[in-house]
């Protein structure tokens, strides 16, 4: 039932990308006896498990903080949250069109749009487990600051960088089966590339400059300074990391349309 | 949607579409990045079309299968687009072509509406207003809220149609079936589009059935591999593309049509005088209620054909001589407008000899009160030649249009004759010796 469906506002694509979001959202949890509660029960059993492995097996200390009270599994956590969006979004999009043969030949649909049900998801899930992890830094003996306001703030550019990605994923997957393989490497890769199970300052200076090139390294350093240290947020880092994934966005979004067309012959 | 009269409902010229053959995907990738496609081999779906459509036209599309049709109509949808040439559309498309291609399995019927409606670039205030509307059309309870996957085939497509229809579009593309469903709905589904088009839609009506196009569209374009071999008056185009089929069907053996006969399910054995409606239009939906009484239904319940009283479905007759009948029985609902009947017959390699129908020939059918009715058609002194001929009866509608149930080949035909007069038939003839 394809309409020609020209000219629509911002607003409206926003109500699509919504619509698609919450639809990815509640497949998810669609048909589960404990429904909804699983979105906020998966990040606390991840952090009952860190914290039971490294606070009580391993007696990790995170390094420079000492012997505060901050745990491991909290850095970790926080670290994790932030890989965790990337991975779940990324590893399902390079199949997100391809899978829909129909919208590609049979209807006429917004395709860019496809990328923003998983990014969408991942920055919801990821916004649920900054809330825990503020809860339960609280629990844990750290005072609560005002600056944890802030934290939200950083899904914004997140989104966008998840999108961007996600969306040349998504479009060099239609033309390249293997990506899906491929990119299941370089996220386990890249799970060791971040800064999670480490803090990037504990890095010689010159795998510090390499680590800077990864683009989850800045959110993860960001969520870390803003809920365990007291210097707070850099407004600059912020800024930097929205205009980084603005101009991904836009790159993605050229390669995009000047393929598009090229989608038809190949699904 | 406002726009100006003057303008034309759709606009094409020179409108042409290639895909590119033997490119793997990675080629094809970086074809489309680095933008040459100069070596490459490339298939004209469609080329050089020349279109104009104006506002509340109806136009058919006709020709053989892989003429380019579907390629024209997704060009037209803007589900494809345009390698060469220019395409205007002024207006919002609605198209039933593949419907519910935009269901999401897991999402229950209602859902689908919110979304499919979004397609059209209606806003969800837009869509709450025709929610209730487009589930009362579709007609199919409690499943509204049940996933589209537990549908079954019926339900998807009545779902579908009331969506795609709800929306008031301009332009109205119909590929191949002018009704959808079956029984009831499909006799409602064909009613809300002659309301549509009554309205002033623009239709583009794409099928084999020659016969509809001719009755519904003023204008028809002939495609033929990709280019447009006549267009103009229905009435002239048809004809000149049932000549030209008529000289392709000559350069091929003739196909005997005779095995249709027993490939629908009426061989020999099924001579008892009841046809049940299941074995000729078997339920597409389980779950609706049996045929019998129910509203909106319009079937056959008796079809016999008879040679000199002799009834059966493998007839002999004699050419000249023989009486053939036809009795036909049907099961209207009283609601419905009296339907019209008619009655085809076929050569063995498959091309209309005649036909007639009740309309054709001014005959007001009758019914009782519980909706039955009968008829009979009479050839007497059989003027068939020597050959064998096959009967398809149809049930239509009050405007001979939406065919509600039709029997193909529900019985055959031998004729032999005595001389050796040549032919199919032998038409009303004088001599006369001066």
């Amino acid at each position: 039932m394809p309409a020609a469906a020209k000219g629509h506002s911002l607003k409206y694509y926003a109500w699509l990308a919504l619509q698609l979001a919450t639809r990815d959202i509640a497949v998810r949890y669609r048909g589960t006896s404990l429904g909804w509660l699983w979105s906020l029960l998966t990040p606390l059993l991840m952090l009952g498990v860190y914290t039971f492995a490294f606070k009580y097996i391993f007696k990790v200390r995170w390094p420079g903080v000492g012997d505060s009270p901050v745990d491991f599994a909290l850095q970790l956590f926080a670290g994790l949250l932030i890989f965790q969006a990337a991975a779940d979004c990324w590893g399902r999009s390079s199949r997100i069109i391809a899978e829909q043969p129909h919208l590609v030949k049979k209807v006429v649909f917004p395709l860019a749009l496809l990328p923003w049900a998983p990014v969408l998801n991942a920055v919801f899930h990821a916004g649920v487990s900054m809330l825990l992890l503020l809860v339960v830094a609280t629990l844990w003996g750290i005072a609560p600051s005002l600056q944890w306001v802030l934290l939200p703030l950083l899904l914004i550019p997140l989104a966008f960088l998840l999108w961007a990605v996600s969306l040349l994923l998504a479009t060099l997957g239609v033309f390249m089966r293997d990506l899906t393989q491929v990119v299941t490497l370089i996220i386990g890769l890249l799970q060791f590339l971040s800064p999670i199970f480490y803090p990037s300052a504990s890095l010689p200076a010159f795998f510090q400059g390499l680590l800077a090139w990864n683009p989850l390294t800045v959110f993860i350093e960001q969520v870390r300074a803003i809920v365990f240290s007291v210097q707070g947020p850099s407004l600059q880092m912020w800024l930097q990391s929205l205009v980084v994934s603005m101009v991904l966005s836009a790159l993605a979004y050229a390669i995009f349309r000047r393929v598009r067309g090229g989608f038809a012959d190949v699904i | 949607m406002s726009f100006d009269h003057a303008k034309p409902a759709i606009h094409a010229q020179n409108l042409g579409k290639q895909y590119v053959l033997g490119a793997s995907p990675y080629q094809r990738l970086w074809q489309l990045l680095v933008g040459s496609s100069s070596n490459l081999s490339h298939f004209s779906a469609l080329s050089g079309v020349d279109i104009n459509i104006a506002q509340g036209e109806s136009i058919g599309i006709i020709g053989q299968n892989g003429a380019g049709k579907s390629t024209l109509l997704q060009l037209l949808c803007g589900t494809l687009t345009p390698s060469t040439g220019e395409l205007e559309v002024n207006g919002q498309v609605a198209a039933l072509l593949e419907l519910g291609a935009g269901f999401n399995q897991d999402f229950t019927g209602r859902e689908n509406i919110l979304f499919s409606a979004a397609l059209y670039g209606m806003q969800a205030l837009h869509i709450e207003k025709h929610l209730q509307e487009i589930i009362d059309f579709a007609d199919i309870g409690e499943f509204i809220d049940q996933p589209v996957r537990t549908y079954s085939s019926g339900m998807y497509v009545r779902l579908a149609f009331a969506i795609a229809t709800s929306v008031q579009p301009d332009i109205l593309v119909i590929d191949e079936a002018l009704s959808v469903g079956d029984g009831a709905f499909a006799r409602k589904s064909f009613d809300r589009i002659m309301q549509l088009k009554q309205s002033g839609v623009t239709l583009l009506f794409c099928s084999h059935s020659l016969f509809q196009v001719e009755s519904l569209c003023s204008r028809c374009i002939w495609l033929h591999q990709g280019k447009v071999m006549a267009q103009g008056p229905s009435a002239e185009v048809i004809a000149k593309y049932n000549d030209w089929l008529s000289q392709q069907a000559v350069a091929k053996a003739p196909i005997i049509r005779n095995d249709q006969a027993t490939a629908s399910g009426l061989t020999a054995d099924t001579t008892s005088d009841t046809l049940s409606g299941t074995a000729l239009t078997p339920e597409l939906d389980p779950s609706l209620p049996s045929f019998k009484g129910s509203a909106g239904s319009v079937r056959f319940t008796k079809l016999k054909a008879r040679c000199d009283d002799l009834g059966g479905t493998a007839l002999t007759a004699r050419s000249g001589q023989s009486l053939l009948s036809v009795d036909f029985e049907f099961m209207a609902d009283p609601q419905l407008p009296i339907p019209n009947l008619a009655l085809v017959v076929y050569s063995a390699d498959g091309k209309i000899v005649c036909s007639t129908g009740t309309w054709i020939d001014g005959v007001e059918l009758t019914r009782g009160l519980d909706g039955i009715g009968r008829a009979s058609l009479n050839f007497p002194k059989l003027p068939l030649l020597k050959g064998q001929y096959s009967l398809t009866a149809f049930l239509m509608c009050e405007r001979a249009v939406h065919v509600y149930e039709a029997v193909e080949h529900f019985a055959t035909v031998q004729v032999s004759q005595p001389h050796l007069e040549q032919g199919l038939f032998s038409i009303p003839h004088q001599w006369q010796t001066i």
